[in-house]
């Protein structure tokens, strides 16, 4: 019979191999750590990110209506009937007041647009602030570490690939829009058909993948990592 | 010496008089008109809001015949009436809707005209008692009233005798582009500008309907 001794091996103190051990553990919780407070923020980034898409609708839509009636205006040939001869100012005033309210619909789009700019500067903070821990830690965390993978936790290095995955969609998603309310104006047609036709666009890849890859963390997600 | 400095008597505005005050006289009379002059816009907006569904079920009807009138001369056949029997009752509702309209715009006459009375009224005490015009309520004399509610009559006047040429052709219009000229003439109502809806509500708030 093999009588546990009493005392622990490390007694006299910590072996170097333990003492790396221990120091590469250390390491990958920081990592973990990070990558947790990461995906919980993209997690409340994609909430807020569907939301203000969704609050762009109306005005896009309010938009879409007044950009035909701004056009219908402009093309109509009221000056020939004569029935307008008592109201010589008249289409500049409708087409000031189509503008005003153009004005209106396009600065509720922008409040939109604040959010969504929002949400993208706090991915991109994340994702450098996840590589950064990554960059700082991963000499002393061994490669099996970090590709080692359970079914409730993926490997460091799958969620960093996906971190910056969701941040480069996140941008380009962001930065399209932008570019679309930019060149946007009532007098330029093909501006009105592309903020029409392309606005949408990409939008529900965006979230399908970024809700593939929340899936894919639940379970790390709603771990405690000390 | 003091006969030489005795104190200035000012005659006191009725907002000193606090909330639970009663006004009376003109002050009592210019803040009535003010509420009348709102309650009559807000009825207008209302009328608006009637005569833009009604429009629109034209446009419908209108822009359907007009499609199948280029349909019918690109395939050289006869086509629709221009003016189906289903115009009828809307064309009058625009009507009932016009004649409203224009009794809104009667009332704004009047509240100009009681305004105007109220200022030579008011001239009229000053020049007896000697004594300069003071403000009514906050900072309005009694000429802002009168050019504000004259300002903003003249505005809905202008926008009626619009909105009166829209019901007359609105049923005869031959084009798409002229149908939504229309349609955004009487929903965006030009004449009635953003002066106008500011100063009735300076109005309001100078007389104390609406909070500071």
């Amino acid at each position: 019979m093999v009588k546990p001794s009493a005392v622990p091996d490390n007694a006299s103190g910590p072996n170097f191999c333990q003492l790396v051990m221990d120091i590469s553990t250390n390491e990958e919780t920081k990592v973990r750590s990070q990558l947790h407070k990461s995906f919980k923020a993209v997690k409340n980034c994609l909430s807020t990110w569907k939301e203000a898409l969704a609050a762009c609708q109306q005005p896009l839509y309010q938009v879409e209506n007044l950009c035909e009636q701004h056009q219908c205006c402009s093309d109509a040939n009221i000056e020939q009937s004569g029935i307008i001869k008592p109201f010589p100012d008249i289409k500049m005033r409708l087409l000031h007041k189509i503008d005003v309210e153009l004005e209106e619909q396009l600065s509720r789009i922008n409040v939109e647009m604040k959010k969504l700019d929002n949400c993208c500067e706090r991915i991109g903070k994340h994702c450098h602030y996840s590589m950064k821990s990554y960059q700082e830690n991963s000499p002393y965390i061994p490669l099996d570490k970090v590709l080692e993978q359970t079914p409730t936790c993926p490997a460091i290095s799958d969620m960093l690939e996906w971190l910056q995955q969701i941040e480069r969609l996140v941008f380009q998603q962001y930065h399209c829009k932008k570019y679309l309310l930019e060149m946007f104006s009532p007098k330029n047609k093909d501006g009105t058909e592309n903020l029409k036709n392309t606005w949408s666009l990409g939008d529900q890849e965006l979230i399908n993948t970024v809700e593939e890859y929340l899936s894919y963390t639940s379970f790390f997600l709603e771990e405690k990592i000390t | 010496m003091d006969k030489d400095f005795s104190p200035v008597e000012i005659k006191r505005s009725p907002v000193a008089l606090g909330k639970n005050m009663n006004l009376t006289g003109s002050p009592r009379k210019v803040k009535d008109t003010a509420a009348d002059v709102f309650n009559t816009l807000h009825k207008w907006t209302e009328l608006n809001k009637d005569g833009r569904n009604a429009i629109n079920e034209i446009a419908n009807i209108k822009l359907d015949i007009i499609l199948s009138k280029e349909a019918a001369i690109e395939e050289n056949v006869s086509h629709r009436n221009s003016f189906p029997t289903s115009l009828e009752p809307l064309c009058q509702q625009l009507a009932e809707i016009y004649k409203k309209m224009e009794k809104c715009v009667n009332k704004l006459e009047g509240f100009a005209q009681i305004m105007e009375g109220l200022h030579q009224l008011e001239s009229y005490r000053s020049s007896k008692s000697e004594e300069t015009l003071s403000p009514m309520f906050h900072t309005w004399h009694m000429t802002h009233f009168v050019e504000a509610t004259q300002e903003v009559f003249k505005s809905y006047k202008k926008e009626l005798s619009l909105k009166k040429m829209i019901i007359e052709n609105v049923c005869h219009v031959t084009d798409r582009n002229t149908m939504m000229f229309y349609i955004a003439a009487w929903l965006h109502q030009p004449y009635i500008t953003d002066d106008a809806t500011l100063l009735v509500e300076s109005m309001l708030t100078e007389t104390g309907h609406r909070g500071c």
